[in-house]
């Protein structure tokens, strides 16, 4: 792994809201991608982990803005970028996965027409040229018989398939960047694990950063050098892979991985975190989980604290921190 | 596939039978007696010689049961024979035949302009929804729809012909003489387009592929040009083949303002001169043709969007 130390990606304090006003949807978070590194960013659903894609992209929705922080690609200040220097980076610089891989296939377009305009729009390829490098491309992305796919439409590819033409699209241009949005969420357990090989031998080969978002901890723990682990719009724990998935140190981490490993409680029930996902829209007061925390149940002078004041995101090590008075605590008796 | 062809055929075949029969029957249904009323149109005298009414009602075939004359009218029509015209004498077919080519160039000249201004004014008040640019598109369409075109017609004639002498005021000869009316005829349809344009890319512009194609940097003029136009203009064909088999049944004030010999102006003679024969067949023109267009937009979408292969055949 190369890691250059000025970050690919940084992002500071970002906050998103709506137009209309309201509380923010994502508040304050911070992250960076190193080049040739895997970041995962973890969270349940409304966490804003695809605020925080689309942010990055600027191509969040109307009625969404982003009212506060700093995002700095290769260097470059996103937030003041004229919009063709934007449309340079969308495609050449980031390449970006989503979740229903066949709705972002334009119904009425070839797939050749869609996987070569990062070469022709982008890189002012010819025409010919670049239709001959889109089945290079779609050969890359294990997808078979591609003189014959490259002239499908949407609606005639599987899911996977389609994840393969988004992917052969994402990378057509040599992105340093891929955001990776849910990219197996919405497909067949088996097809999962092809796209997740896929994407990781794709990515050792040309050794471009992700920046995978998902809410599957099954996914992240083969795959990311590290993890950012984000509950109602903030960062809560972030670390190296390995050290996350071994020791977590926030409850709700440890709660995410218990639950997504299937793992039973003593009593052979499967653990489900009480409660919904919130937002960060329905913030009360202090931490943002405690109203779902079972550290904080029962102990009343915990509960005083972590409901009184949000904490911190404080250090643990080299590159681990998190969020949370609890863990915090234990560190400093340690 | 074949199946469905097969079975909407048929029920094409069934369609203008019903029609036809319409068609022959409803100008019947004037009540005149249609020997007297050619007699009465080729002389002045008002005292009709019984004798030659009842020869010629004889030569019509008019002395047979009506089913028997709907089955000779029937197979003449097959053969393309609607008769001759009770007013000009002259094959009806011909007639029409003129009159359609004429109605044709018009309603598509006017239907071009119409779509020419009305997808980019309904995508422009699209990308920006309640914006500055919708309002005032907003604005204009609602006062295209409220433009009669009687009062339009006269004053286009007016700016253009008697004013700035730039185009012939009426008639129908050569090019510049289809400007004045196309314009006057295009201004409700472009209004109607114009926000069924805006409705569809609206919806279009939300969709996951545009954010998709956003992402691959494409500009949002290129995105719009290469995956927006194209998803958006499905609902515009369909309103593009009602209106065009709408005016191809002509527009008798468009017409008659600019004196132009189209389908409007024939049929409105022919009402005014009981020719039922020239009723009987323009009616079956219109008709066939209205259908036509029909099977082509559908065939259309499915060539615009390929997804659409099957949802169609009901």
């Amino acid at each position: 792994m190369t890691t250059d130390h000025a970050p690919l990606l940084s992002v500071q304090n970002l906050t998103v809201a709506s137009a209309t006003g309201g509380a923010p949807l994502i508040d304050g978070l911070s992250l960076t991608v190193r080049r040739g590194e895997v970041l995962a960013l973890v969270g349940e659903s409304g966490s804003g982990k695809s605020l925080t894609a689309l942010s990055i992209t600027r191509l969040l929705p109307r009625g969404l803005r982003i009212t506060g922080g700093e995002i700095a690609f290769a260097g470059q200040d996103v937030l003041t970028m004229s919009p063709a220097a934007l449309n340079r980076m969308r495609g050449a610089g980031i390449g970006m996965l989503f979740q229903q891989p066949q709705a972002m296939l334009d119904p009425t377009a070839r797939v050749r027409t869609q996987v070569a305009e990062p070469l022709i729009l982008g890189k002012g390829m010819a025409r010919r040229a670049a239709f001959a490098r889109v089945i290079d491309l779609m050969r890359n992305v294990r997808i078979p018989a591609p003189e014959a796919r490259a002239k499908a439409h949407a609606f005639e590819l599987s899911g996977g398939m389609a994840q393969r033409v988004m992917m052969a699209t994402a990378l057509a241009a040599e992105p340093e960047l891929l955001i990776a949005d849910e990219p197996t969420t919405a497909l067949d357990v088996t097809v999962q694990a092809q796209i997740l090989q896929l994407l990781k031998a794709e990515q050792a080969r040309r050794n471009f950063a992700i920046l995978l978002i998902t809410h599957d901890l099954t996914v992240v723990q083969a795959f990311a050098d590290r993890i950012a682990v984000m509950y109602a719009g903030r960062i809560v724990e972030e670390g190296p892979a390995a050290q996350i998935m071994a020791d977590p140190q926030h409850p709700y981490t440890r709660a995410l991985i218990r639950c997504s490993l299937l793992e039973p409680e003593a009593d052979g029930r499967l653990l489900s975190i009480p409660g919904s996902g919130a937002t960060a829209r329905d913030i009360a007061c202090g931490c943002r989980y405690a109203p779902r925390c079972h550290v904080v149940q029962g102990d009343t002078h915990l509960h005083h604290r972590c409901c009184g004041a949000e904490p911190g995101l404080i250090g643990l090590g080299t590159d681990h921190a998190v969020r949370c008075h609890a863990s915090q605590t234990q560190a400093s008796a340690a | 596939m074949w199946k469905i062809a097969l079975q909407r055929v048929a029920m094409l075949i069934l369609m203008m039978l019903c029609v036809s029969l319409l068609a022959f029957l409803v100008p019947m249904a004037s009540g005149s007696d249609p020997a007297r009323t050619i007699l009465l149109s080729h002389g002045s005298d008002l005292a009709l010689d019984p004798a030659q009414v009842e020869a010629l009602r004889r030569e019509l075939g008019l002395d047979q049961p009506l089913p028997m004359q709907f089955l000779i009218w029937l197979g003449n029509a097959v053969q393309g024979d609607f008769g001759n015209s009770f007013a000009s004498r002259q094959p009806v077919i011909h007639e029409i035949g003129s009159a359609l080519i004429v109605s044709a160039t018009l309603a598509l000249s006017a239907l071009a302009i119409a779509v020419a201004v009305a997808l980019p004014m309904g995508t422009l008040a699209a990308m920006r929804p309640g914006g500055r640019v919708d309002g005032g598109v907003t604005l204009l369409v609602q006062t295209f729809v409220a433009i009669p075109e009687y009062w339009l017609a006269p004053i286009l004639i007016l700016i253009f012909a008697l004013h700035l002498g730039a185009l012939p005021s009426s008639g129908w000869f050569g090019p510049t003489s289809v400007i004045l009316p196309a314009l006057a005829l295009s201004i409700r349809p472009m209004a109607y387009f114009t926000q069924v344009t805006r409705a569809a890319m609206i919806d279009v512009l939300n969709a996951p592929y545009i954010t998709a194609a956003r992402a691959r940097g494409l500009s949002m003029p290129q995105t719009v040009l290469r995956h927006g136009l194209r998803n958006g203009s499905i609902p515009v064909v369909t309103f593009f083949s009602l209106w065009f088999a709408s005016l191809l049944g002509g527009s008798v004030v468009i017409e008659v303002i600019f004196a132009i010999p189209g389908m409007g102006r024939l049929f409105y003679e022919a009402v005014i001169n009981k020719d039922i024969p020239l009723l009987q067949g323009g009616f079956v023109a219109i008709v066939a043709l209205a259908i036509t267009i029909n099977t082509l937009a559908d065939i259309l979408y499915v060539v615009i969007n390929p997804s659409l292969r099957g949802a169609n055949g009901r």
